[in-house]
């Protein structure tokens, strides 16, 4: 027994050693493969400082192999690389171009074992905190020198988002752009019915809000002679509670806002937390907030099964699911758009992301014909022309044109769903316009209606300030999930009646002791240091 | 000459074992050099042979973690609960099993039992929160409408480790009773029919014939299972989580997964592996020795 | 001879009472995930629990059964478990005859090395590299060889063996068969159960290969059922799934289908192994 011990630690030293020299190698190509990269980066430089690098004799004549890696969502990747629009795309540019769809949930694992293989695909699509970790390292190509060549890509986006979250006069990546889209939505059947005006947008108050979320909850809305419905639902999974628009009311940060010139995070606003726990208390007890808060994951269900009257975090495209949904459960039920409820001093805001923190890098390790040809795809993807094809897919296919000249879905993307033509457009790159749920054969109506949904949505800007600079700080790298859990138990004890109020200050007092203070403090030095 | 005997005799024996031992030398011995990382700042593009050596500084971030005792007990408490309550569950349902005398019946159940298996955590935990959420949970909404209170079953921290037990049991009992009904057909129909003609009853039986004969099956998965007393599944446990039960349910895992939200710090993920594994290691040793003494096989 | 008392046809009784109530509890929940499969969605959504849909389709499936993603992964998951199987096996019945021979040297250690491994991983990232080094990746090899043993399934198959008799060996040597024909001609057949228990494991554990298919897999056309199942089971977090803008809706019925049919292949072949490890083969032959 114990010579068994002794010879498995034996083994495993010797493996141990083993190992080490193999990886000391393996560190010595690597160094190697710097060196010889090096003069390649010098080179490219050179070249396009002295003819436009793509005109520099790329005639397409050579197929090259493109690998993709980006993240998949519901309903995944496509199932092959011979989609009709990849096809397309390989003809034209002359590539061979292999989408690697790997499963949003497992896509940090997949990151990680692809770049200790040494293997990067060419293009890689990032999310902010994976893009943050990893441009420090040097192994994106900087776009810098070569963006000025391809005028179309250059612009989808503008010189902040390009240079968001990159090193000083380098580009690492193609920024995503993206836009607020939600809104509030109620259900215009029940305000029929229980006879209340749809309020305008200067009406609609937080009281208003109160006011007609309790009638839903009291005056049976649905008419089923049970009192089983509620004004509006939350999440419990995050500090936003799903209801961002609820938190912009009362003031509170989208994480981070300014204050004379110093950053201040949404878990120091005590006497903002104050009154929005004491609205939220109110509402859970009174059963105008749906008693089943801190355990749903989504609205999708809460929304569909027709027992809920206003939604806070919604877009248009899903509404109009959603309302499909609803009407086979409550014939005439609609939910309707409103603005975001103002609060006491006017404050409001919907969920706001920052265009550019997503990113689609291009890995280093390529031959500069391989970097001219992806450059050179990307320019045309953006281009109006490419997002008809990677967008709407390819006609005859995806869709057909009728005699009217209107266009329609084929029988075969209807089957497969609208919107599965358009994972290049939407999970890869896209370009800077707010059509991206917008196909040929959306009716004009329902077009014109999403597209004023954003225009809505963006009237009610409630940014982070913090974009940028909070990765600067290693105390919220190493604690914040931890502390912000910490905080959000506290919040939900408080919604739910187990501790008063007044409980807050404690949960602030502690975040800020356990790695809050220190957290400002980086934070803003990085912020100091950015302005 | 009598080497060369245990030669002639061992060889083709090695032989057998040699496609086994290269693959664990291949893919389990050979990759442990991974645990190095543990000490390292590591980063992947620099790879383990250019990463940055830093000691012991990641297991004294994690014996310094406010939460560390929070983590500890918590996990050592559900693991207790399981390897008490869980692991016996398999072995009641493979004596019963083995108890029911009529065929078809003996199959069917075994089948139904055996099906819960590939249900998946989300869908399990989907459909108990479908009876016992608490605002509109189906069971909720019948004990309300016989005057009772509601349960909150899934927000109340005092009930997530029954909640998360009994779900096991649900999901596993019918699955883990396989191995045991396995060692169970290795015992001799004849041992029975000898007990029934000394007029021995079936409790009597079971003692004396059907036990005895599993005891080597459960020792050898106890001392495993004592091996896994740090491990639990994440998936179910973070499915169950939510922060109003977040000071019962926090276990090394889930904290290690929130952690790498942020940051995918794969040093320190595998600095908690390895301290993980090295108390398994140590109760594997001494519950072998334990197992032994008591006159039992161990696993080695 | 027989003589049934009181308690034993109590105990009886009791035994098929208990099975029954186990049958139930773990029907209940079975049944509901079936029923939703036949259901329409606005039944999912309005009526909360219950056991038999009042309006009752086949979309779920047929959607399904028209879903190329679906065919293929379903295939690629029979193949990964049919070759797997096979191989983990072979690999595992040898090594743990092998280990099962008390007389061997060194088995002590070997034991140990195995069991070590269920304790210890180089983890994720070092045995990428090994595979990526063999060459496997975006082969079915990757997932078939770096899994090719259980450590668990070695141990315990291993615990079987020594349960045979040793005279058995000593006879059979003394008819002059060596290893080989002893194992295939003798052991094997003495522990069917044991090797239909194993087969069942591995079989199970192949089927459901998620995670390593993830890692070791690039092209879409080799992801196995696992893989396609759980991207229709997980609905993203709206928060962070906002950029990617494609709000994909599956109904009820085709989500818990898919579970359904998943599991089926399981739950057919779980029968014809089943009846090997309820009677016992070994004693008869053993005699014999």
């Amino acid at each position: 027994m114990k010579k068994a011990v002794a010879g498995a630690i034996a083994l495993s030293l010797a493996v141990l050693t083993m190992a080490g020299c193999g990886s000391n190698g393996n560190n010595g190509s690597h160094a190697g493969e710097a060196s010889s990269a090096a003069p390649t980066g010098s080179n490219a430089g050179e070249a396009s400082s002295a003819a436009p690098a793509g005109s520099k004799a790329d005639d397409m004549s050579d197929k090259i192999k493109i690998e993709i890696m980006a993240a998949s969502w519901t309903g995944g990747g496509w199932p092959d690389n011979n989609h009709p629009i990849i096809q397309y795309i390989d003809k034209k540019f002359n590539v061979d171009l292999q989408i690697q769809w790997v499963p949003n949930a497992n896509f940090v694992e997949k990151m990680n074992v692809v770049s200790a293989s040494g293997k990067m695909p060419d293009v890689i699509r990032l999310d902010p905190t994976m893009f943050q970790k990893w441009v420090g390292q040097g192994v994106f190509l900087d776009l810098q020198p070569y963006l000025s060549d391809y005028p179309t890509l250059k612009n989808v986006a503008t010189p902040e988002s390009w240079a968001l979250l990159n090193p000083e006069g380098k580009t690492y990546a193609i920024p995503i752009y993206e836009t607020p889209q939600n809104n509030t939505y109620v259900r215009s059947d029940w305000m029929d019915k229980l006879g209340i005006p749809m309020p305008s947008p200067d009406e609609f108050t937080i009281d208003k809000f109160y006011e007609i979320a309790k009638a839903f909850t009291t005056q049976d809305p649905d008419g089923d002679g049970k009192q089983d419905t509620f004004g509006f639902s939350a999440l419990g999974n995050s500090l936003q509670l799903g209801d961002p628009q609820l938190i912009a009311a009362f003031g509170l940060a989208n994480g981070w806002k300014e204050e004379n010139g110093k950053l201040v995070p949404v878990e120091t606003q005590a006497a903002e937390w104050t009154s929005f726990l004491t609205f939220m208390n109110k509402a859970y007890k009174e059963g105008v907030l749906d008693k089943d808060f801190i355990t749903n994951a989504n609205f999708n269900e809460k929304y569909a099964q027709g027992k809920v009257g206003f939604a806070l975090d919604m877009h248009y495209q899903f509404s109009q699911t959603t309302n499909a949904q609803l009407q086979a459960v409550a014939p005439g039920g609609k939910f309707v758009e409103l603005s975001p409820p103002a609060g006491a001093n006017g404050e409001r805001g919907t969920r706001t992301p920052t265009s550019g923190m997503t990113k689609v890098v291009l890995s280093k390790d390529m031959d500069d014909e391989k970097r001219d040809r992806i450059l050179k795809m990307f320019d045309w993807w953006v281009s109006p022309e490419g997002e008809d094809i990677i967008k709407n897919g390819i006609e005859g296919v995806q869709y057909e044109k009728a005699a009217d000249g209107s266009y329609q879905m084929t029988d075969a993307l209807k089957a497969e769903g609208e919107g599965r033509q358009s994972l290049l457009w939407n999970w890869v790159l896209r370009g800077n316009t707010n059509t991206f749920n917008i196909y040929k054969w959306s009716a004009p109506e329902w077009a014109k209606g999403m597209e004023q949904s954003i225009v809505n949505a963006q009237k009610y800007p409630w940014k982070n300030a913090s974009d940028g600079y909070l990765s600067a700080s290693q105390t919220y790298t190493d604690k914040g999930a931890e502390l912000d859990e910490k905080f959000l138990q506290t919040v939900l004890q408080i919604i739910s009646g187990k501790k008063p109020v007044s409980s807050i200050n404690d949960a602030i007092a502690e975040w800020k002791q356990n790695g809050g203070d220190k957290i400002i403090e980086e934070v803003n030095a990085a912020y100091q240091a950015g302005k | 000459m009598m080497t060369h005997g245990y030669w002639r005799r061992a060889l083709p024996v090695y032989l057998m074992i040699l496609p086994g031992l290269l693959y664990f030398i291949v893919f389990k011995y050979i990759p442990m050099f991974g645990v190095s990382i543990a000490f390292m700042d590591y980063s992947p593009f620099k790879g383990i042979g250019g990463s940055e050596w830093i000691g012991w500084d990641q297991f004294r971030r994690l014996f310094s973690e406010g939460d560390f005792w929070l983590l500890l007990r918590n996990t050592l408490v559900l693991n207790l609960l399981d390897a008490l309550i869980f692991f016996p569950a398999p072995i009641l349902v493979a004596l019963l099993l083995n108890e029911a005398r009529v065929k078809w019946f003996k199959g069917a159940v075994q089948t139904i039992l055996y099906a819960p298996n590939f249900i998946s955590w989300v869908v399990i935990v989907g459909i108990t929160l479908q009876l016992f959420a608490t605002g509109s949970g189906a069971i909720n909404n019948l004990l309300e409408s016989w005057g009772y209170d509601r349960i909150e079953l899934m927000t109340d921290p005092h009930y997530f480790r029954w909640v998360w037990l009994l779900q096991n049991i649900w999901q596993g009992s019918g699955w883990g009773a396989i191995i045991f009904l396995a060692a169970l057909s290795a015992v001799d129909p004849a041992l029975y029919e000898a007990a029934e003609m000394d007029g021995a009853s079936r409790l009597r039986q079971l003692r004396h014939i059907t036990l005895p004969a599993l005891s080597g099956a459960i020792v050898i998965l106890f001392i495993l299972r004592m091996g896994h007393i740090m491990d639990l599944g994440f998936e179910h446990i973070f499915l169950l989580q939510n922060p109003m039960n977040q000071n019962v349910s926090e276990v090394f895992e889930t904290f290690i997964y929130k952690i790498g939200l942020n940051q995918g710090d794969y040093s320190y993920s595998t600095a908690v592996g390895l301290f993980k594994s090295v108390i398994g290691l140590v109760m594997v040793l001494t519950v072998n020795k334990l197992a032994k003494r008591l006159g039992q096989e161990g696993v080695f | 001879m027989k003589r049934a008392t009181g308690t034993d046809r109590a105990f009886g009784l009791a035994v098929v009472v208990l099975l029954i109530l186990a049958a139930i509890a773990a029907l209940l929940p079975l049944f509901y995930v079936l029923s939703i499969s036949f259901s329409t969605e606005k039944e999912y959504l309005t009526r909360g629990f219950y056991l038999i849909p009042k309006k009752f389709t086949l979309d779920g499936y047929l959607y399904l059964m028209a879903h190329p993603g679906f065919r293929s992964a379903f295939r690629n998951a029979v193949v990964i478990s049919v070759v797997g199987t096979v191989i983990n096996m072979a690999f595992t019945t040898l090594m743990a005859y092998g280990l099962s021979k008390p007389w061997l040297k060194g088995r002590g250690t070997i034991n140990f090395l195995v069991v070590f491994t269920m304790l210890f991983s180089g983890g994720m990232i070092p045995t990428y590299l090994v595979v990526n080094a063999l060459g496997l990746i975006d082969t079915f090899w990757s997932l078939w060889l770096s899994s090719a043993i259980t450590a668990f399934n070695l141990v315990v198959m291993r615990g079987f063996f020594r349960t045979i008799p040793i005279e058995l060996e000593e006879s059979a040597r003394m008819d002059g068969s060596g290893e080989w024909r002893l194992l295939t001609t003798i052991i094997l057949p003495l522990s069917l159960p044991a090797v239909a228990t194993f087969t069942l494991f591995y079989l199970v554990y192949n089927w459901n290969t998620y995670f390593s298919a993830i890692l070791y897999l690039n092209d879409n056309r080799l992801m196995p059922l696992q893989v396609f199942l759980r991207q229709m089971l997980i609905e993203d977090d709206p928060s962070i799934s906002n950029a990617s803008s494609v709000e994909y809706h599956y109904t009820p019925a085709a989500k818990m289908a898919a579970i359904i049919i998943t599991a089926m292949p399981l739950l057919i072949v779980y029968p014809f192994l089943q009846k090997h490890f309820n009677k016992g083969v070994l004693l008869g032959s053993v005699k014999g």
